[in-house]
């Protein structure tokens, strides 16, 4: 029986590390060879206790007014800002897609941008002014469905840069 | 060289020099072999120094985050896990018989790889799906239950299953998540035959997440939750007809206890008039077209009943109160199947669940009496006092009578107590007269 152990212990080890590889994997590969988009944003500032802070983010309303399906076909208004037009429940042959994050109707990917701990709380304070004389999107990655985030922006600037500049 | 560890080497000097036999150098050896490291102070200070560590090599991870490259986030994602399946590699290799050592790798590796889970999903902001991270990281977790034989990563095994099913409840993940649930109790059920502070240890943790499974089972198979808990605790009285060889103190000490102060609160609630004329969860369900719910209450009923019958021939009482408890158990399915929550029937259903509480207290008392056991005695007369204190809710009744009443169950309470004491003394006062003539 002790003799499995080892045999065992390797085998857990290796499936242990092949859960967050997977990710890593398959997510770096978006991050660096996907197509870029910009999707327009409000951000708010919640805490989630397992991973830090982060800036909630909630995609524009023209972003869900497109009926359910699991994928998500992106195209690119005239404002150089990205909108999901149609939603199926088949894959599309042509065009970029983006996968729902849910699986009984169309839900955007986006929905948090992690962040420092110090940093978070000043985003925050960023958020207010958004909406009214500020404009909030977010950089994505796009390729085969998996979209990645990569950037938050505030009027085109870097919401790290932003706060880095203000401190 | 510890003392111990000198003098096996001179036990296997002197049988090397034929100053004692195998057999004599075997009992020696047994007597004075170094204890193992199990010291429960060391096995809390080593789980805990595990946790502190992993949780100081991430936040210090964590103090820079903003200005490290992609790849090097992702190191240090991994850098927790890698070293505790290091060392976990280590233990099975060198240090495999220092339950300090299993117990605390254990739970490094189980937080190592939530906390490599939730930094790789921080690195790359994945949209939140909490249950489907909980799962994952409890079932990669729970090998290192079995291949360490630790108990630690257990509570969170249990906790993290829950959650998820919690969270996506439906009837096909509460099959599932009884499934999972068996794979964590089956570790305890190996484990019967060390009778340990461990074993213990493991034993309430599984009650009190089995009692949570039933209750989120429940809700998705859209069962009667008093119904669920009253036959889940059934089952707990009954569970040490599970096996006939008799099982450890240690592991069946939750389930009595749990079990029987459960039931017997349930069972309280039961005797409300209330609680029969009030339509149930389960009557808005079609009744007899709740499959999933009437399946699952039948299964745990049977198995009660099933080792009730094997209980019958060691412990009679016991059989007796998983009877009682059973029966109201099918009272009270019966009454939402047939939709008798009509205000007509509840008098009646609230006179038989009364007379059964009653019962179940007399038959403690009576037990307590012949066996001289003051616990099951007091509890008995603590079942009958707090029905008849129920009683005041539903009858009126003014302060003099309720004074009286109280008075007449406190010399009750206080004379059986003394007349067992006096027993008790009498029966070893004869014992030790019998030891000293012979």
């Amino acid at each position: 029986m002790k003799k499995l152990l080892m045999p065992a212990l390797i085998a857990v080890i290796v499936a242990q590390l092949f859960a967050p590889a997977y990710t890593v994997i398959n997510r770096y590969d978006i991050l660096k060879t996907g197509e870029e988009f910009k999707f327009k944003v409000r951000p708010v500032d919640p805490y989630d206790a397992f991973r830090g802070r982060y800036v909630s983010l909630s995609p524009e309303q023209r972003q869900g007014s497109h009926g359910s399906g699991r994928y998500g076909v992106i195209t690119v208004g005239a404002d150089g800002f990205a909108l999901i037009s149609s939603a199926s429940d088949k894959k599309p042959v042509s065009g970029t897609y983006v996968k729902s994050s849910d699986r009984s109707s169309f839900v955007l990917p986006i929905d948090r941008y992690y962040m420092n701990e110090k940093l978070a709380p000043e985003a925050e304070t960023l958020v207010q002014q958004v909406g009214s004389d500020k404009e909030a999107y977010v950089t994505v990655r796009v390729k085969n469905g998996g979209m990645v985030i990569s950037g938050l922006f505030i009027d085109g600037v870097a919401i790290e840069e932003i706060i880095r500049h203000r401190s | 060289m510890r003392k111990e560890e000198w003098l096996i080497a001179e036990i296997d000097s002197w049988q090397q020099s034929e100053l004692i036999d195998a057999d004599t150098a075997g009992v020696l050896k047994d007597r004075y072999a170094p204890k193992r490291n199990t010291n429960a102070l060391i096995i809390l200070f080593s789980v805990i120094g595990a946790l502190l560590i992993g949780a100081g090599v991430i936040l210090i991870g964590a103090w820079n985050w903003e200005y490290f490259p992609i790849p090097l986030r992702i190191a240090i994602a991994f850098l927790p896990l890698v070293i505790s399946q290091a060392l976990a590699v280590f233990t099975v290799r060198a240090k495999y018989e220092s339950l300090a050592w299993r117990e605390s790798i254990a739970i490094l590796v189980t937080a190592s790889v939530f906390a490599s889970i939730a930094i790789v999903g921080q690195v790359f902001h994945l949209p939140s799906d909490y249950g489907a991270y909980v799962l994952t990281c409890g079932l990669l977790s729970l090998p290192m239950i079995y291949i360490l034989d630790a108990a630690s990563p257990l509570l969170v095994y249990y906790w993290a299953i829950l959650n998820w099913a919690a969270l996506e409840s439906s009837p096909t993940n509460a099959l599932i998540l009884l499934g999972l649930f068996v794979l964590g109790a089956l570790f305890v059920y190996l484990k019967k035959g060390k009778a340990t502070a461990r074993l213990a240890y493991m034993a309430r943790v599984t009650v009190a997440a089995g009692f949570a499974l039933v209750l989120i089972m429940g809700i998705a198979l859209k069962c009667s939750l008093l119904l669920v808990a009253l036959c889940y605790f059934v089952l707990l009285v009954s569970i040490e007809g599970l096996s006939v060889e008799g099982l450890p103190e240690q592991l069946l000490a939750p389930f009595k206890i749990i079990g029987v102060l459960g039931g017997l609160i349930t069972t309280a609630i039961l005797t409300y008039e209330a609680m029969w004329s009030y339509a149930d969860t389960w009557s808005y369900q079609g009744r007899l077209a709740n499959v999933g719910g009437s399946a699952m209450i039948g299964i745990m009923l049977a198995a009660a009943v099933f080792f009730a019958i094997r209980l019958f021939k060691y412990d009679k009482a016991k059989s007796g109160l998983v009877a009682s408890l059973a029966f109201l158990c099918v009272l009270r399915f019966l009454w939402i199947m047939f939709g008798l929550s009509d205000s007509s029937y509840a008098f009646i259903f609230m006179c038989v669940s009364n007379l059964a509480m009653l019962l179940i207290a007399v038959g403690f008392i009576v037990y307590g009496v012949r066996k001289t056991a003051p616990l099951q005695t007091n509890i008995g007369m603590a079942a009958i006092c707090a029905l008849i204190a129920m009683r005041f809710f539903d009858v009126e009744m003014d302060f003099l009578w309720r004074g009286i009443v109280f008075l007449v169950l406190g010399t009750v309470f206080l004379l059986v107590n003394v007349k067992i004491l006096r027993t008790r003394k009498q029966s070893k006062q004869e014992e030790s007269r019998q030891e000293d003539e012979a």
